[in-house]
């Protein structure tokens, strides 16, 4: 249990949940659980499904078929194991004296649903898997597979899915919403860049850095390769921030790109699946700031601010190419 | 085509590789040596994953500061890590690299379906990286330094965990490769294999070059030379294993 806590302990040092505890620190904390309550679920979700991926489908298929458990219990432990993860359960007791009893319930309701919907489709007989024949290798592109590897990468992380839901409940709101307020489009833009900017600090190692060492063998300059992990992670960040503003949203992710260019090649710190990405506080912090600066100063004074991100991106290319050399250095 | 000459290397205080020179011309050179010998440490260096604390290193003539991008197009590398694309299956695999060596579209597909089917990966060839068994991942990694026919192959360990049958095939694909000029550098701990394909023994010991001949010139066996260096092991079994 000590293990599995340690693998989510990531999330202290994740950009977004460093943003939210920021918006609570404000006031009173009963106040502060309302207002924040929209981020608090788009954090929760992704998390209570890492909880919800049950005991058995962690250990190989043919050692549970080894166990001594009739088809009850084994329902029975399906059932109830997301409620051991110790996280779970650290996250109920906060909500507990957080909130009260009520709170915690709530808790428990949410982490049922998304439970019995992670069960009921891990059960459907059919995959939701790309055809052989429309996978991006099989593009032109000479480096489609590092996209495509980058791209599989970003969808193991679950800042990528809290990113969507804000983006998708954004969207939802400008397209639906009762008179939507147009200042709220770059913030939401804002929310959908700092949830995605903590990939940015580990964008080589998303695979526990197992793809770094295939990088370092194959003849291809680093910038090139820098660019291309670059737009396949600023891709979909401009589709999600399309319909809300599309200018902070990608000012916001080249600035993240450019500060999180050091730790992403320097610093050896792998990155499991299905857990928030954890950075450097230090990176996240000027990321926050200077993202925040550039996405805002983009909605408000116009495209040359996006210009001037958009050169210091460039600028971070050229340092990554030389950080790239030198990481051959031990 | 492999040339190092006096590389050192050491972590932290701990001296791994102590002056290494080294040639080797087409052909296959086995590198033997125990557990902590400095084998894998030396590929690292010559493949250009680490560099070595002094001494050069030069593939195909050129260093790998001003030149990797040359070097590594004509090199093919199994590492110690294997270096899998963890997300992507093993056909992708392969087909992700190709066109980065230049190979078209049509060529990594022939040469994939090819790979495939000699080291009997076909069944298996749309299992995620992750999923795939130990021998099915070295495996992958093996095709991955092939797929561009390199003219220098440095392989770690190409015969550990991989079934007898596909082993037999790498054995003929090796040779057939090194009478074809390319120059390859393999490690192993399978002196049976080496005793039959190599052209040349290294033996390194404690960070040293402590033997370098060619099998079929001696009349002792790889076995023999070996343990000669090394040392042979004189195991006592403890009383409790022994009952």
């Amino acid at each position: 249990m000590l293990k599995e806590l340690g693998s989510l302990s990531s999330v202290r040092f994740n950009n977004f949940l460093f943003c939210i505890l920021f918006l609570m620190s404000g006031g009173d904390l009963k106040v502060a659980f309302w207002s924040t309550l929209l981020f608090q679920l788009v954090l929760l979700a992704p998390l209570l499904v890492t909880f919800s991926i049950d005991t058995q489908h962690r250990l190989p298929p043919e050692r549970v078929a080894t166990w001594p458990l009739t088809g009850t219990r084994r329902l029975l432990l399906s059932s109830v194991s997301f409620a051991l993860n110790p996280l779970f359960i650290v996250l109920f007791f906060g909500y507990l004296f957080w909130m009260g009893l009520a709170a915690g319930l709530f808790f428990v309701l949410l982490a049922l649903i998304v439970h019995t919907t992670v069960y009921a489709v891990s059960r459907l007989s059919f995959k939701l898997r790309m055809p052989a024949s429309l996978s991006i290798s099989r593009t032109p592109l000479k480096v489609g597979g590092i996209a495509q590897e980058m791209w599989r990468g970003l969808q193991g992380t679950l800042d990528f899915w809290a990113a969507l839901l804000i983006a998708v409940t954004g969207t939802l709101y400008r397209l639906f919403g009762r008179a939507p307020e147009p200042e709220a489009f770059p913030i939401l833009s804002l929310f959908v860049g700092i949830a995605m900017s903590t990939i940015a600090q580990r964008m080589l190692r998303l695979d526990e850095g197992r793809a770094l060492l295939r990088y370092r063998l194959l003849p291809i300059a680093g910038w090139k390769l820098l660019v291309t992990l670059d737009m396949t992670f600023l891709i979909p960040l401009a589709v999600m921030v399309s319909l809300l503003n599309l200018r902070t949203g990608v000012a916001f992710g080249l600035i993240a790109i450019a500060v999180g260019r050091y730790p992403s090649l320097r610093q050896r710190a792998n990155q499991r699946r299905w857990r928030f990405v954890g950075g450097d506080p230090r990176f996240g912090v000027a990321q926050v700031l200077l993202g925040g600066l550039a996405g805002i100063g983009a909605a408000r004074a116009g495209l040359w601010v996006l210009a001037v991100a958009f050169a210091l991106y460039v600028v971070s290319i050229f340092w990554g190419e030389l950080l790239w050399k030198r990481s051959l250095s031990p | 085509m492999i040339d190092c000459r006096a590389a050192t290397k050491s972590y932290a205080t701990q001296p791994v590789l102590r002056g290494i020179d080294l040639v080797v011309e087409p052909g296959i050179c086995a590198l033997l040596g125990a557990n902590g010998a400095g084998k894998s440490t030396l590929l690292r260096l010559l493949s250009g994953l680490e560099e070595p604390d002094s001494g050069s290193v030069f593939i195909g003539g050129l260093g790998y500061w001003d030149h990797a991008i040359k070097i590594r197009r004509n090199l093919g590398v199994l590492p110690e890590g294997l270096g899998l694309f963890e997300s992507l299956t093993v056909i992708e695999n392969l087909m992700a690299i190709g066109p980065i060596y230049g190979l078209t579209k049509r060529e990594t597909e022939a040469r994939t379906t090819n790979l495939l089917g000699l080291l009997d990966l076909t069944q298996g060839r749309h299992t995620v990286g992750r999923d795939c068994s130990f021998g099915m991942r070295k495996k992958t990694a093996l095709a991955m330094a092939l797929l561009h026919k390199p003219k220098v192959l440095l392989l770690d360990e190409p015969f550990e965990g991989i079934d007898p049958a596909s082993s037999a095939v790498i054995e003929t694909l090796l040779c057939q490769l090194s009478n074809n000029g390319t120059a390859i550098l393999l490690t192993s701990h399978i002196l049976s294999v080496v005793q039959k394909i190599a052209t040349r023994v290294v033996i390194l010991h404690q960070g040293r070059i402590e033997s370098d001949f060619n099998p079929p010139t001696t009349d002792e066996g790889v076995e023999e030379v070996y343990f000669s260096i090394v040392g042979r092991p004189q195991p006592e079994v403890p009383d409790w294993l022994r009952s």
